[in-house]
């Protein structure tokens, strides 16, 4: 039997009976209010998962990739890594799930949401023991309508980040290891580490030019957008011209539909680690370039806003002021953004959550989780109301994939 | 092992036997001079010579003699009185009586008089204060479900674990018949939580089983009313009183704690068990963070009270119905909680269960005019 608050004879009897505290009956509650608009989901079983990327169906569900290597896998057993998708209602509670086998080492990377399915994006173990790219295409139940293994067998290729643009062509960006094409005389192994990837896909994936970029030293490719205006903006990082791991810089550039550069820009200050994470496109033209900058031995949030992406020297760096990594970014509805990653927490990393303003000031921070190391992925903001994101959590001795939906507060609870 | 006695201690011993010796002997020469002394009184009361009652001798014997002599003796004063027109010695002859023995009621066979003024005097308890301990169940309902699983492929089970409650009560009387009832319970409650996979509809992995009992630990401070119905009488001896009673009541969490608690992976996909524990077996966790620490509650019950002396046995029923979730929305995900270590989200859940308990009343009395005899005499003083 339950009484309304909102009745006066529920609020008199609440108040006779709990008398010693009738503030409890003001703003609280015989009845609970029946609210899921914030939860914390686990997917997986024993054994490891991971979260990497997130979207949101028109239903108001999510879709999450990732991978697993739980034992109760019923392709593999848990004996190798595979891509993991999942498929929730509103309330994060599991309507489908797949398991998408191909190799010994499988890893989901990026996902995008067509209409009539999905594209994943993953990397995966060639027979030779070299990374090369994995993209499948499948209906909207998540089962394979075709695949594609792409990148060269003698080479690692490592993707990171997929999109469409206007003409349904797929672009996927990430690194590779094959550095002596396109490179000038005497470039080896030696002192070329890795490049950045670049290629365009037709709508059944079938490629239709693939570009490597970089310096001497280690390029990496993490990310990409589609402008407006037909170009693409490639967000990636390099060591050049100091091959020094702790001296790396943001590599940001444009490239037409043909996959040649028209502009280029580095950011970052000397002697310092900037690493890519992420782009995003801002309805207004502009760009948001995020990394993890290192500071004295302390990572921390460093971001770039570029007000016209196609005019050099307008970047505005910001580095947060907060002990963490980012791994994902989502601008809300009424301006400023909401962020993602991992922070440190006694001997363990425990989900980061944090706020900026469209000023990119800080607002707030959030940690979510215990022992055990936890990451945040992609995340979204459906409304200012509600920040979702998807995240890998230590559980026991577990890994398991995490849905987080938070208020607008970025906290749990209603 | 030997005693070795000496002259003194023999000597101590044997004086110490003669005393006791003789002051038994004393004592059973006064009981039978009270009985003959008695006997003649009752032979001179039946003969009508009430003036040669020695009231005197009689009202000695009453301070040395049993309380059923007392009785007696104080029947026999009070109906002598009666007869002698003198109300009013009568009157106090039945309150001492009624006041040192506040069971006394006259037999059937008693002269109507002393009935009648019997009849006249408030003769129940006023007062009842007593404990009793007892077992309960509790029941779980299920409000709003949450899980960190999904709740669409799992059912949640609440099943309800037996435990234990003392209990401190007192009652007043408001009349003849009902009581307000005051208590405060020390109660421990449990139950038993189940979560697990109900569906083969996803083909993947899941980690599913989840269980533990929750043991939580009260303070209960209940305030009602009991209504005792008439005595049933019982074939060897005294009567049985059944009574109704109902009212509200307030409850304090002290603690609450999760038992035995275990996470199973589920492993129905893998043709290769073994059960993977994802948490550790038997663990105790505190959950008391996560609770609401004030409830409220009615609660329904009844009972029947056998007479032991000067109060009662008592046995009693009573369902309690809680109001309130005991889930605390704030603290529900609480950072580096319980969630995040053990995989476990609160459901809103309320509590209601029933208890029985046994224990001891005892009654106090205070022997006064009815109201509505009080009120015919201040009646009869204004006339």
């Amino acid at each position: 039997m339950h009484i309304s608050r909102k009745g006066p004879l529920g609020r008199w009897i609440c108040v006779l009976i709990l008398g010693m505290s009738s503030m409890a009956c003001e703003s609280d509650i015989l009845r609970p209010k029946i609210n899921h608009s914030t939860f914390l989901k686990l997917y997986g079983g024993a054994n490891d998962q991971t979260g990497i990327d997130l979207v949101q169906q028109t239903d108001g569900g999510f879709t999450l990739l990732g991978s697993t290597t739980s034992t109760d896998n019923p392709i593999t057993g848990g004996m190798d890594r595979n891509l993991y998708w999942v498929q929730t209602d509103s309330l994060g509670d599991v309507l489908k799930s797949q398991i998408y086998h191909r190799s010994p080492e499988d890893h989901g990377k990026a996902m995008l949401k067509l209409p009539d399915g999905f594209l994943l994006l993953g990397e995966m173990i060639s027979q030779n023991g070299l990374k090369n790219i994995w993209l499948i295409r499948s209906d909207l139940n998540g089962i394979p309508i075709w695949q594609k293994e792409l990148g060269k067998e003698a080479f690692d290729d490592v993707p990171e980040d997929m999109i469409l643009d206007a003409d349904n062509h797929i672009w996927i960006v990430g690194t590779t290891t094959d550095i002596n094409i396109h490179k000038q005389e005497g470039f080896t192994s030696d002192v070329d580490v890795s490049d950045i990837y670049l290629t365009r896909l037709d709508p059944q994936g079938n490629v239709l030019w693939e570009r490597r970029f970089g310096f001497e030293g280690l390029d990496e490719g993490k990310s990409l957008v589609a402008l407006s205006d037909g170009r693409v903006a490639v967000l990636g990082h390099t060591d050049f011209p100091d091959p020094d791991p702790q001296e790396l810089d943001l590599l940001f550039f444009l490239v037409d539909n043909s996959g040649i550069p028209v502009l280029s820009q580095r950011f970052g200050e000397e002697d310092q680690e900037e690493r890519a994470v992420d782009l995003l496109a801002q309805e207004e033209g502009g760009l948001i370039l995020v990394a993890n900058a290192r500071r004295d031995s302390i990572r921390k949030p460093y971001v770039i806003t570029l007000s016209d992406p196609n005019q050099q020297g307008v970047g505005q760096a910001h580095l947060l002021e907060v002990s963490g990594m980012v791994s994902g970014i989502a601008e809300l509805p009424s301006g400023g953004f909401v962020m993602s990653g991992s922070t440190a927490a006694n001997a363990d990393k425990d989900f980061l959550l944090l706020r900026v303003g469209a000023d990119m000031q800080l607002q707030w921070t959030r940690t979510f989780g215990s022992a055990g190391n936890s990451f945040g992925g992609a995340i979204l903001a459906p409304s200012d109301s509600a920040f979702v994101f998807v995240g890998t959590h230590a559980f026991g001795s577990n890994r398991m994939m995490s849905l987080i939906k938070t208020n607008q507060e970025g906290q749990l609870n209603p | 092992m030997l005693m070795r006695w000496n002259l003194p201690g023999a000597f101590a011993l044997v004086l110490f036997s003669f005393s006791l010796s003789l002051f038994g002997q004393v004592k059973e020469s006064s009981k039978t001079a009270c009985e003959t002394l008695f006997a003649e009184s009752q032979q001179l009361f039946n003969a009508g010579l009430l003036g040669e009652i020695d009231e005197i001798g009689l009202r000695g014997c009453m301070r040395n003699q049993s309380r059923e002599y007392f009785s007696r003796v104080s029947k026999l004063l009070i109906l002598k009185y009666l007869y002698l027109d003198q109300d009013s010695i009568a009157r106090s002859l039945l309150v001492v009586l009624l006041k040192t023995q506040p069971e006394f009621a006259p037999d059937p066979a008693d002269p109507r008089e002393l009935k009648e003024m019997y009849a006249e005097y408030n003769t129940v308890p006023i007062f009842m204060i007593g404990t009793m301990v007892g077992g309960n169940l509790s029941d779980v309902q299920l409000i709003n479900r949450y899980s960190i699983g999904s709740s669409s492929q799992s059912q949640t089970s609440y099943r309800s674990v037996s435990s234990y409650q003392y209990r401190l009560t007192a009652a007043r009387q408001l009349t003849p018949s009902l009581f307000f009832e005051l208590g405060v319970s020390y109660a421990v409650r449990r139950f038993r939580f189940k979560e697990e996979l109900v569906t083969d509809a996803n083909p993947t992995v899941n980690f599913t089983s989840l269980t533990f009992i929750e043991h939580q630990q009260w303070w209960d401070i209940p305030i009602g009313i009991q209504y005792q119905f008439p005595g049933i009488p019982l074939a060897f001896q005294g009567k049985l009183v059944p009574y109704v009673s109902g009212g509200i009541s307030t409850h304090l969490l002290i603690n609450s704690r999760l038992d035995d608690f275990r996470r199973l992976a589920d492993t129905r996909n893998n043709d290769n068990p073994p059960q993977v524990e994802l948490t550790t077996e038997g663990e105790k966790i505190n959950i008391y963070e996560h609770r609401r620490f004030l409830d409220g509650a009615f609660h329904l019950g009844g009972g029947v009270m056998s007479k032991l002396k000067l109060g009662y046995l008592v046995l009693d029923v009573r369902y309690r119905h809680g109001i309130r979730s005991l889930a605390d929305p704030s603290t529900r995900y609480g950072s580096g909680s319980i969630p995040y270590l053990f995989g476990y989200v609160d459901d809103d859940f309320s509590i209601r269960d029933f208890s029985l308990s046994i224990g001891y009343i005892r009654n106090f009395y205070r022997p006064e005019l009815t109201r509505k005899v009080k009120k015919l005499i201040q009646e009869t003083k204004k006339q």
